[in-house]
Protein backbone atom coordinates (compact mmCIF):
# COMPACT_ATOMS: atom_id res chain seq x y z
CA UNK A 1 0.00 0.00 0.00
CA UNK A 2 1.37 3.62 -0.86
CA UNK A 3 0.71 6.64 0.90
CA UNK A 4 -0.11 10.00 -0.89
CA UNK A 5 1.39 13.29 1.23
CA UNK A 6 0.09 16.84 1.55
CA UNK A 7 1.65 19.36 2.63
CA UNK A 8 -0.37 22.41 3.19
CA UNK A 9 0.54 25.78 3.95
CA UNK A 10 3.40 24.49 6.26
CA UNK A 11 5.45 27.12 8.07
CA UNK A 12 8.49 26.34 10.28
CA UNK A 13 9.68 28.50 13.15
CA UNK A 14 13.30 27.62 15.12
CA UNK A 15 13.77 29.36 18.07
CA UNK A 16 16.85 29.89 20.01
CA UNK A 17 16.09 28.61 23.61
CA UNK A 18 19.57 30.74 24.49
CA UNK A 19 19.33 33.59 22.60
CA UNK A 20 15.62 33.77 21.81
CA UNK A 21 16.39 35.01 18.08
CA UNK A 22 14.04 33.13 15.65
CA UNK A 23 14.65 31.44 12.21
CA UNK A 24 12.06 30.70 9.69
CA UNK A 25 13.07 27.92 7.58
CA UNK A 26 10.14 27.09 5.47
CA UNK A 27 7.37 30.13 4.84
CA UNK A 28 3.57 28.73 3.74
CA UNK A 29 4.80 26.37 1.83
CA UNK A 30 2.29 23.71 -0.08
CA UNK A 31 2.88 21.10 -2.05
CA UNK A 32 1.42 17.66 -2.82
CA UNK A 33 2.39 13.45 -3.72
CA UNK A 34 0.05 11.61 -5.27
CA UNK A 35 0.29 7.80 -4.17
CA UNK A 36 3.29 6.00 -5.61
CA UNK A 37 4.90 9.19 -7.17
CA UNK A 38 8.30 10.07 -7.04
CA UNK A 39 8.81 13.73 -6.32
CA UNK A 40 11.84 15.56 -6.31
CA UNK A 41 12.89 18.95 -3.90
CA UNK A 42 15.34 20.71 -5.22
CA UNK A 43 16.66 24.58 -3.81
CA UNK A 44 19.45 26.49 -2.73
CA UNK A 45 21.34 25.08 0.91
CA UNK A 46 19.46 26.36 3.57
CA UNK A 47 16.00 26.56 2.23
CA UNK A 48 14.49 24.04 4.34
CA UNK A 49 14.68 20.77 2.69
CA UNK A 50 15.74 18.71 5.88
CA UNK A 51 13.10 20.70 8.19
CA UNK A 52 10.95 19.37 5.61
CA UNK A 53 11.73 15.82 6.05
CA UNK A 54 12.14 15.41 9.70
CA UNK A 55 8.13 17.17 9.50
CA UNK A 56 6.64 14.33 6.96
CA UNK A 57 8.32 11.45 9.39
CA UNK A 58 6.81 13.03 12.90
CA UNK A 59 10.00 14.11 14.01
CA UNK A 60 8.42 17.63 14.81
CA UNK A 61 5.24 19.44 13.74
CA UNK A 62 5.07 22.79 11.91
CA UNK A 63 4.91 25.49 13.38
CA UNK A 64 1.74 26.84 10.92
CA UNK A 65 -0.10 24.80 8.31
CA UNK A 66 -1.44 20.77 8.18
CA UNK A 67 1.15 17.39 6.44
CA UNK A 68 -1.25 15.42 6.01
CA UNK A 69 -0.99 11.41 5.06
CA UNK A 70 -3.43 9.82 3.36
CA UNK A 71 -5.50 12.83 4.27
CA UNK A 72 -4.50 12.38 8.29
CA UNK A 73 -2.59 14.67 9.84
CA UNK A 74 0.46 13.57 10.83
CA UNK A 75 1.04 14.36 14.91
CA UNK A 76 4.28 11.93 15.25
CA UNK A 77 6.59 9.65 14.36
CA UNK A 78 4.58 6.53 12.44
CA UNK A 79 5.86 2.73 11.25
CA UNK A 80 5.01 3.21 7.69
CA UNK A 81 7.43 5.69 6.84
CA UNK A 82 11.10 5.46 5.72
CA UNK A 83 13.51 7.30 6.25
CA UNK A 84 17.21 7.65 3.82
CA UNK A 85 19.62 10.23 4.40
CA UNK A 86 23.31 10.71 2.78
CA UNK A 87 25.00 8.72 5.81
CA UNK A 88 23.69 5.35 5.68
CA UNK A 89 23.20 5.32 9.11
CA UNK A 90 24.42 1.62 10.10
CA UNK A 91 25.09 0.26 13.14
CA UNK A 92 28.46 -0.72 13.15
CA UNK A 93 27.94 -3.37 15.71
CA UNK A 94 25.69 -5.39 13.98
CA UNK A 95 26.57 -7.21 10.41
CA UNK A 96 24.64 -6.45 7.90
CA UNK A 97 21.58 -8.95 7.55
CA UNK A 98 20.72 -7.62 11.92
CA UNK A 99 21.24 -3.79 10.44
CA UNK A 100 18.30 -4.97 7.86
CA UNK A 101 16.26 -6.13 10.52
CA UNK A 102 16.89 -3.52 12.89
CA UNK A 103 13.42 -1.27 11.72
CA UNK A 104 11.47 -4.86 12.01
CA UNK A 105 12.49 -5.01 15.53
CA UNK A 106 8.99 -2.77 17.01
CA UNK A 107 7.06 -5.19 14.78
CA UNK A 108 5.06 -8.11 16.28
CA UNK A 109 6.81 -10.54 14.10
CA UNK A 110 8.67 -13.96 15.00
CA UNK A 111 12.33 -14.00 14.60
CA UNK A 112 12.45 -16.20 12.08
CA UNK A 113 9.90 -14.28 9.89
CA UNK A 114 12.42 -10.90 10.38
CA UNK A 115 15.16 -12.91 9.15
CA UNK A 116 13.53 -14.63 6.22
CA UNK A 117 11.77 -10.64 5.51
CA UNK A 118 16.07 -9.06 5.92
CA UNK A 119 17.02 -11.69 3.81
CA UNK A 120 14.50 -11.10 1.14
CA UNK A 121 15.13 -7.48 0.55
CA UNK A 122 19.11 -8.61 0.67
CA UNK A 123 18.35 -11.14 -2.11
CA UNK A 124 16.89 -7.98 -3.91
CA UNK A 125 19.53 -5.54 -3.73
CA UNK A 126 22.56 -8.54 -4.65
CA UNK A 127 24.19 -8.52 -0.85
CA UNK A 128 23.08 -12.15 0.44
CA UNK A 129 27.04 -12.75 0.05
CA UNK A 130 27.32 -9.99 2.64
CA UNK A 131 24.44 -10.80 5.01
CA UNK A 132 26.90 -11.70 7.63
CA UNK A 133 29.50 -9.34 6.91
CA UNK A 134 30.12 -6.06 9.05
CA UNK A 135 29.49 -2.29 7.50
CA UNK A 136 33.12 -1.29 7.45
CA UNK A 137 33.58 -4.33 5.31
CA UNK A 138 31.47 -3.11 2.41
CA UNK A 139 32.06 -0.20 -0.61
CA UNK A 140 30.10 3.17 0.35
CA UNK A 141 27.63 1.92 -2.64
CA UNK A 142 26.95 -1.01 -0.96
CA UNK A 143 26.19 0.30 2.34
CA UNK A 144 23.76 2.43 0.53
CA UNK A 145 21.66 -0.42 -0.54
CA UNK A 146 21.82 -1.65 2.40
CA UNK A 147 20.29 1.14 4.22
CA UNK A 148 17.64 0.77 1.30
CA UNK A 149 17.33 -2.88 1.86
CA UNK A 150 16.57 -1.53 5.80
CA UNK A 151 14.08 1.08 4.59
CA UNK A 152 12.20 -1.37 2.36
CA UNK A 153 12.63 -3.88 5.12
CA UNK A 154 9.42 -2.48 6.98
CA UNK A 155 7.34 -2.25 3.84
CA UNK A 156 6.56 1.84 4.28
CA UNK A 157 3.80 3.63 2.20
CA UNK A 158 6.45 6.85 2.13
CA UNK A 159 9.89 6.42 1.31
CA UNK A 160 11.64 10.11 2.15
CA UNK A 161 15.82 10.34 1.04
CA UNK A 162 17.68 13.12 1.82
CA UNK A 163 20.34 13.61 -0.95
CA UNK A 164 21.27 9.65 -0.53
CA UNK A 165 23.32 9.41 -3.23
CA UNK A 166 25.65 12.62 -2.88
CA UNK A 167 28.00 11.01 -0.85
CA UNK A 168 29.33 8.60 -3.59
CA UNK A 169 31.47 8.51 -6.54
CA UNK A 170 30.08 9.32 -9.67
CA UNK A 171 30.51 6.08 -10.91
CA UNK A 172 28.95 4.21 -7.79
CA UNK A 173 25.94 6.81 -8.10
CA UNK A 174 24.90 5.93 -11.55
CA UNK A 175 25.11 2.60 -10.73
CA UNK A 176 23.04 3.00 -7.62
CA UNK A 177 20.59 5.41 -8.97
CA UNK A 178 19.17 2.96 -11.82
CA UNK A 179 19.32 0.13 -9.08
CA UNK A 180 17.26 2.46 -6.76
CA UNK A 181 14.83 3.62 -9.63
CA UNK A 182 13.91 -0.07 -10.50
CA UNK A 183 13.19 -1.32 -7.23
CA UNK A 184 11.22 1.92 -6.30
CA UNK A 185 9.22 1.04 -9.36
CA UNK A 186 8.71 -2.28 -8.31
CA UNK A 187 7.47 -1.59 -4.82
CA UNK A 188 5.69 1.09 -5.95
CA UNK A 189 5.94 3.23 -2.69
CA UNK A 190 5.59 7.01 -2.65
CA UNK A 191 8.95 8.64 -2.62
CA UNK A 192 10.24 12.35 -1.44
CA UNK A 193 13.43 12.67 -2.79
CA UNK A 194 15.57 16.25 -1.60
CA UNK A 195 18.74 16.84 -3.73
CA UNK A 196 20.61 19.37 -4.52
CA UNK A 197 21.97 17.52 -7.89
CA UNK A 198 19.58 18.81 -10.85
CA UNK A 199 20.42 16.36 -12.81
CA UNK A 200 19.79 13.54 -10.64
CA UNK A 201 15.98 14.86 -10.13
CA UNK A 202 15.39 15.16 -14.03
CA UNK A 203 16.59 11.40 -13.86
CA UNK A 204 14.67 10.02 -11.30
CA UNK A 205 11.83 12.37 -10.42
CA UNK A 206 7.86 11.70 -11.87
CA UNK A 207 7.89 15.53 -10.73
CA UNK A 208 10.14 18.35 -9.72
CA UNK A 209 9.13 21.03 -6.95
CA UNK A 210 11.71 24.22 -6.45
CA UNK A 211 12.12 26.00 -3.37
CA UNK A 212 13.56 29.53 -3.03
CA UNK A 213 16.18 29.98 -0.21
CA UNK A 214 15.66 30.81 3.44
CA UNK A 215 12.55 30.78 4.16
CA UNK A 216 12.07 28.23 1.87
CA UNK A 217 8.67 28.43 0.09
CA UNK A 218 7.91 26.65 -3.96
CA UNK A 219 8.81 28.55 -6.94
CA UNK A 220 8.21 26.55 -9.44
CA UNK A 221 6.45 22.84 -9.71
CA UNK A 222 6.31 20.52 -12.84
CA UNK A 223 6.52 17.09 -14.14
CA UNK A 224 9.02 15.52 -15.97
CA UNK A 225 7.64 13.98 -19.21
CA UNK A 226 10.21 11.63 -20.36
CA UNK A 227 10.39 7.53 -20.60
CA UNK A 228 12.40 5.10 -18.80
CA UNK A 229 11.78 5.61 -15.81
CA UNK A 230 13.07 2.58 -14.14
CA UNK A 231 17.02 3.67 -16.60
CA UNK A 232 17.97 7.16 -15.31
CA UNK A 233 20.95 6.57 -17.48
CA UNK A 234 18.94 6.25 -20.48
CA UNK A 235 16.90 8.85 -19.50
CA UNK A 236 19.90 11.39 -19.16
CA UNK A 237 20.44 10.92 -22.50
CA UNK A 238 17.09 12.07 -23.67
CA UNK A 239 17.24 15.33 -25.01
CA UNK A 240 14.38 16.56 -23.43
CA UNK A 241 15.97 16.04 -20.26
CA UNK A 242 18.72 18.80 -20.68
CA UNK A 243 15.67 20.99 -21.17
CA UNK A 244 14.18 20.01 -17.64
CA UNK A 245 17.21 20.59 -16.20
CA UNK A 246 18.09 24.23 -17.70
CA UNK A 247 14.70 25.32 -16.37
CA UNK A 248 15.40 24.08 -12.48
CA UNK A 249 18.49 25.73 -13.40
CA UNK A 250 16.94 29.11 -14.68
CA UNK A 251 14.12 29.07 -11.70
CA UNK A 252 17.02 28.85 -8.93
CA UNK A 253 18.91 32.02 -10.73
CA UNK A 254 21.86 30.04 -10.89
CA UNK A 255 23.39 32.30 -13.86
CA UNK A 256 22.82 35.15 -11.32
CA UNK A 257 25.28 33.44 -8.96
CA UNK A 258 28.70 34.41 -9.11
CA UNK A 259 31.07 31.53 -8.54
CA UNK A 260 33.60 34.01 -6.68
CA UNK B 1 51.48 -5.62 21.93
CA UNK B 2 51.36 -5.35 18.72
CA UNK B 3 55.21 -5.23 18.36
CA UNK B 4 55.13 -8.30 20.47
CA UNK B 5 53.52 -10.46 17.05
CA UNK B 6 55.66 -8.99 14.70
CA UNK B 7 58.87 -10.20 13.46
CA UNK B 8 61.55 -12.33 15.16
CA UNK B 9 64.01 -9.85 15.14
CA UNK B 10 61.57 -7.48 16.55
CA UNK B 11 60.96 -9.97 19.28
CA UNK B 12 64.60 -10.86 20.28
CA UNK B 13 65.79 -7.51 19.83
CA UNK B 14 63.11 -6.84 22.78
CA UNK B 15 64.37 -10.30 25.09
CA UNK B 16 68.00 -8.20 23.80
CA UNK B 17 67.16 -5.44 26.12
CA UNK B 18 65.65 -6.95 28.46
CA UNK B 19 68.29 -9.17 29.73
CA UNK B 20 70.76 -6.00 29.28
CA UNK B 21 69.00 -4.38 31.55
CA UNK B 22 68.75 -6.91 34.02
CA UNK B 23 72.76 -7.05 33.43
CA UNK B 24 73.36 -3.48 34.32
CA UNK B 25 70.77 -4.12 37.56
CA UNK B 26 72.96 -7.40 38.62
CA UNK B 27 76.51 -5.78 37.72
CA UNK B 28 76.15 -1.93 37.29
CA UNK B 29 75.37 -1.21 41.59
CA UNK B 30 78.10 -3.40 43.24
CA UNK B 31 80.65 -1.90 40.48
CA UNK B 32 80.32 1.38 41.74
CA UNK B 33 80.00 0.21 45.53
CA UNK B 34 76.37 1.05 45.74
CA UNK B 35 74.79 -0.95 49.26
CA UNK B 36 72.82 -3.57 49.34
CA UNK B 37 69.61 -1.74 51.33
CA UNK B 38 70.16 1.23 48.68
CA UNK B 39 69.98 -0.51 45.30
CA UNK B 40 69.87 -4.85 45.88
CA UNK B 41 71.11 -6.57 42.77
CA UNK B 42 68.83 -8.49 40.69
CA UNK B 43 70.15 -11.85 42.51
CA UNK B 44 69.66 -10.44 45.67
CA UNK B 45 65.82 -9.69 45.00
CA UNK B 46 65.47 -13.59 43.63
CA UNK B 47 66.74 -14.72 46.85
CA UNK B 48 64.60 -12.45 49.29
CA UNK B 49 61.74 -13.50 46.96
CA UNK B 50 61.92 -17.03 47.47
CA UNK B 51 62.17 -16.23 51.15
CA UNK B 52 59.34 -14.24 51.00
CA UNK B 53 57.46 -17.01 49.70
CA UNK B 54 58.87 -19.29 52.08
CA UNK B 55 58.66 -17.61 54.92
CA UNK B 56 56.57 -14.11 54.31
CA UNK B 57 53.35 -15.92 52.73
CA UNK B 58 53.79 -13.68 49.58
CA UNK B 59 51.32 -15.99 47.48
CA UNK B 60 48.54 -15.39 49.94
CA UNK B 61 49.53 -11.00 50.01
CA UNK B 62 49.60 -11.32 46.08
CA UNK B 63 46.76 -13.34 46.01
CA UNK B 64 44.96 -10.51 48.46
CA UNK B 65 45.85 -7.59 46.64
CA UNK B 66 44.62 -9.15 43.39
CA UNK B 67 41.53 -10.40 44.98
CA UNK B 68 41.37 -6.46 46.16
CA UNK B 69 41.86 -4.79 42.55
CA UNK B 70 39.72 -7.03 40.56
CA UNK B 71 36.73 -6.43 42.73
CA UNK B 72 37.53 -2.49 43.14
CA UNK B 73 37.86 -2.43 39.33
CA UNK B 74 34.80 -4.11 39.21
CA UNK B 75 32.65 -2.01 41.68
CA UNK B 76 33.94 1.40 40.88
CA UNK B 77 33.56 0.01 36.84
CA UNK B 78 29.73 -0.51 37.44
CA UNK B 79 29.24 2.74 39.58
CA UNK B 80 30.72 4.94 37.65
CA UNK B 81 29.26 3.55 34.09
CA UNK B 82 25.70 3.49 35.94
CA UNK B 83 26.04 6.82 37.12
CA UNK B 84 27.60 7.93 33.73
CA UNK B 85 24.41 7.00 31.76
CA UNK B 86 22.06 7.97 34.58
CA UNK B 87 23.92 11.49 33.95
CA UNK B 88 24.11 11.14 30.00
CA UNK B 89 19.95 10.62 29.88
CA UNK B 90 19.46 13.40 32.01
CA UNK B 91 20.95 16.63 30.80
CA UNK B 92 19.48 18.95 33.93
CA UNK B 93 21.42 16.49 36.51
CA UNK B 94 24.42 16.91 34.32
CA UNK B 95 24.39 20.53 34.81
CA UNK B 96 23.24 20.68 38.17
CA UNK B 97 26.49 18.08 39.50
CA UNK B 98 28.93 18.92 36.78
CA UNK B 99 30.92 21.62 38.50
CA UNK B 100 30.84 18.95 42.00
CA UNK B 101 31.77 15.94 39.59
CA UNK B 102 34.60 18.17 38.31
CA UNK B 103 36.00 18.96 41.81
CA UNK B 104 36.17 15.71 42.84
CA UNK B 105 37.52 14.30 39.71
CA UNK B 106 40.53 16.94 40.53
CA UNK B 107 40.51 15.80 44.27
CA UNK B 108 43.94 13.68 44.73
CA UNK B 109 41.98 10.35 45.82
CA UNK B 110 44.06 8.56 47.74
CA UNK B 111 43.71 11.35 49.76
CA UNK B 112 41.11 9.85 51.16
CA UNK B 113 42.34 6.48 52.45
CA UNK B 114 43.78 7.99 56.05
CA UNK B 115 39.70 9.03 56.38
CA UNK B 116 38.30 5.73 55.08
CA UNK B 117 40.43 4.23 57.86
CA UNK B 118 38.82 6.68 60.18
CA UNK B 119 35.51 5.75 59.19
CA UNK B 120 35.55 2.22 58.78
CA UNK B 121 39.04 0.74 60.66
CA UNK B 122 41.53 -1.35 59.20
CA UNK B 123 39.75 -3.73 57.25
CA UNK B 124 39.01 -4.63 53.60
CA UNK B 125 36.67 -1.66 53.02
CA UNK B 126 39.07 1.12 53.00
CA UNK B 127 41.12 -0.12 49.92
CA UNK B 128 38.40 -0.95 48.22
CA UNK B 129 36.79 2.05 49.09
CA UNK B 130 40.01 4.09 47.50
CA UNK B 131 39.93 1.71 44.87
CA UNK B 132 36.13 2.37 43.81
CA UNK B 133 36.85 5.85 44.14
CA UNK B 134 39.62 6.27 42.02
CA UNK B 135 38.60 4.14 38.80
CA UNK B 136 35.09 5.49 39.06
CA UNK B 137 35.74 8.98 37.51
CA UNK B 138 37.91 8.34 34.42
CA UNK B 139 34.73 6.04 33.16
CA UNK B 140 31.93 8.23 34.60
CA UNK B 141 33.75 11.07 32.25
CA UNK B 142 34.02 8.43 29.78
CA UNK B 143 30.75 6.96 29.50
CA UNK B 144 29.05 10.61 29.81
CA UNK B 145 31.25 12.12 26.60
CA UNK B 146 29.90 9.57 24.68
CA UNK B 147 26.46 9.61 25.47
CA UNK B 148 26.45 13.50 24.87
CA UNK B 149 27.98 12.47 21.22
CA UNK B 150 25.63 9.54 20.20
CA UNK B 151 25.21 10.39 16.32
CA UNK B 152 21.48 12.12 16.54
CA UNK B 153 20.75 10.94 13.36
CA UNK B 154 20.72 7.35 14.43
CA UNK B 155 18.73 8.06 17.34
CA UNK B 156 16.06 9.97 15.00
CA UNK B 157 16.52 6.78 12.70
CA UNK B 158 15.13 4.83 16.14
CA UNK B 159 12.75 7.17 17.03
CA UNK B 160 11.43 6.95 13.23
CA UNK B 161 11.10 3.53 13.67
CA UNK B 162 9.23 3.87 17.15
CA UNK B 163 11.47 3.22 19.50
CA UNK B 164 10.81 3.84 22.82
CA UNK B 165 13.17 5.77 24.87
CA UNK B 166 14.42 2.98 26.59
CA UNK B 167 15.07 0.91 23.43
CA UNK B 168 16.92 3.27 21.89
CA UNK B 169 19.20 3.46 24.76
CA UNK B 170 19.41 -0.21 24.72
CA UNK B 171 20.13 -0.68 21.08
CA UNK B 172 21.72 2.64 20.35
CA UNK B 173 23.42 4.57 23.15
CA UNK B 174 24.65 1.64 24.63
CA UNK B 175 26.53 0.32 21.85
CA UNK B 176 27.61 3.91 21.12
CA UNK B 177 29.50 4.17 23.89
CA UNK B 178 31.10 1.10 24.06
CA UNK B 179 34.41 2.44 22.58
CA UNK B 180 34.61 4.84 25.06
CA UNK B 181 33.73 2.68 27.77
CA UNK B 182 36.15 0.70 27.46
CA UNK B 183 38.54 3.53 26.75
CA UNK B 184 37.66 4.42 30.63
CA UNK B 185 37.91 1.06 31.56
CA UNK B 186 41.52 0.58 30.89
CA UNK B 187 42.41 3.72 32.36
CA UNK B 188 40.20 2.46 35.03
CA UNK B 189 42.48 -0.93 35.32
CA UNK B 190 45.79 0.60 35.55
CA UNK B 191 44.57 3.28 38.42
CA UNK B 192 42.46 0.14 40.61
CA UNK B 193 46.13 -0.83 41.16
CA UNK B 194 47.37 2.57 42.66
CA UNK B 195 44.07 2.63 44.47
CA UNK B 196 44.70 -0.81 46.93
CA UNK B 197 48.20 -0.34 47.26
CA UNK B 198 47.85 2.86 48.99
CA UNK B 199 44.94 1.84 51.24
CA UNK B 200 47.40 -1.24 51.80
CA UNK B 201 49.99 0.91 52.76
CA UNK B 202 48.39 3.30 55.04
CA UNK B 203 46.05 0.72 57.00
CA UNK B 204 45.75 -3.00 57.10
CA UNK B 205 48.29 -6.33 57.72
CA UNK B 206 48.07 -7.78 54.34
CA UNK B 207 48.91 -7.04 50.94
CA UNK B 208 51.93 -6.03 48.43
CA UNK B 209 51.29 -2.24 49.80
CA UNK B 210 51.80 -3.64 53.48
CA UNK B 211 54.86 -5.45 52.32
CA UNK B 212 56.23 -1.87 51.01
CA UNK B 213 55.36 -0.06 54.48
CA UNK B 214 56.49 -3.72 56.40
CA UNK B 215 59.83 -4.04 54.26
CA UNK B 216 60.90 0.03 54.30
CA UNK B 217 60.27 -0.65 58.94
CA UNK B 218 62.86 -3.15 58.32
CA UNK B 219 65.39 -1.61 55.66
CA UNK B 220 64.09 -4.56 53.45
CA UNK B 221 64.72 -3.11 50.09
CA UNK B 222 64.81 -6.18 48.01
CA UNK B 223 61.30 -6.75 49.86
CA UNK B 224 60.00 -3.10 48.37
CA UNK B 225 61.33 -4.03 45.03
CA UNK B 226 59.51 -6.85 44.36
CA UNK B 227 56.59 -5.52 46.23
CA UNK B 228 56.81 -3.04 43.55
CA UNK B 229 57.36 -5.70 40.72
CA UNK B 230 54.39 -7.89 41.48
CA UNK B 231 52.20 -4.83 41.92
CA UNK B 232 53.09 -4.23 38.53
CA UNK B 233 52.55 -7.63 36.97
CA UNK B 234 49.06 -7.65 38.80
CA UNK B 235 48.30 -3.79 36.70
CA UNK B 236 49.62 -5.12 33.59
CA UNK B 237 47.48 -8.60 33.67
CA UNK B 238 44.29 -6.53 34.34
CA UNK B 239 44.93 -3.96 31.58
CA UNK B 240 45.70 -6.98 29.01
CA UNK B 241 42.38 -8.79 30.39
CA UNK B 242 40.38 -5.83 30.02
CA UNK B 243 41.92 -4.82 26.64
CA UNK B 244 41.30 -8.70 25.63
CA UNK B 245 37.56 -8.54 26.08
CA UNK B 246 37.57 -5.11 24.67
CA UNK B 247 39.19 -6.74 21.02
CA UNK B 248 36.52 -9.37 21.66
CA UNK B 249 33.29 -6.81 22.44
CA UNK B 250 34.41 -4.00 19.75
CA UNK B 251 35.66 -7.06 16.93
CA UNK B 252 33.25 -4.77 14.34
CA UNK B 253 35.54 -1.78 14.51
CA UNK B 254 38.49 -1.22 11.61
CA UNK B 255 41.46 -1.73 13.30
CA UNK B 256 44.53 0.06 11.69
CA UNK B 257 47.02 -2.66 12.56
CA UNK B 258 44.93 -5.08 10.68
CA UNK B 259 45.97 -3.74 7.23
Amino acid sequence: MTSSLDLQNITKVFTDAKTGSSVTAVTDMSFSVAPGELVAVVGPSGCGKSTILNMVSGLYGPTEGRVLLDGKPVTGTRPEVGFMLQKDLLLPWRNIVQNVEFGLEEKKMSRADRRAKAMEELTRMQLVDFADKYPHHLSGGMRQRAALARTLAIEPEIILLDEPFSALDAQTKLVLQRHFARTIAETGVTCVLITHDLNEAVILADRVVVLSGRPGRVIDEFEIDLPHRTDPLKRSLEPQAGVYVKRLFDALHLEDQDAA
Amino acid sequence: MKSLQGKPTELLAILGMGVLMLAIWEFLPPALGVPKYIIPTFSDCLNELSRMFARQDMLGHTVSTLISTVIGFILGSLLGAACGYLLGMSPLAEKVLSPYILGLQIAPKVAFAPLFIIWFGYGDIPKLLVTVLIVFFPILVNVLQSMKTVDHDLVNLARVYSMNRWTIFRKIEVPSSLPNLFAGLRIGATLAVIGVTVGEMVGGNTGLGFLITYGEGQANTAMVFNAIIFLTIIGIALYFAVSGVEKRVLHYLERNDQH
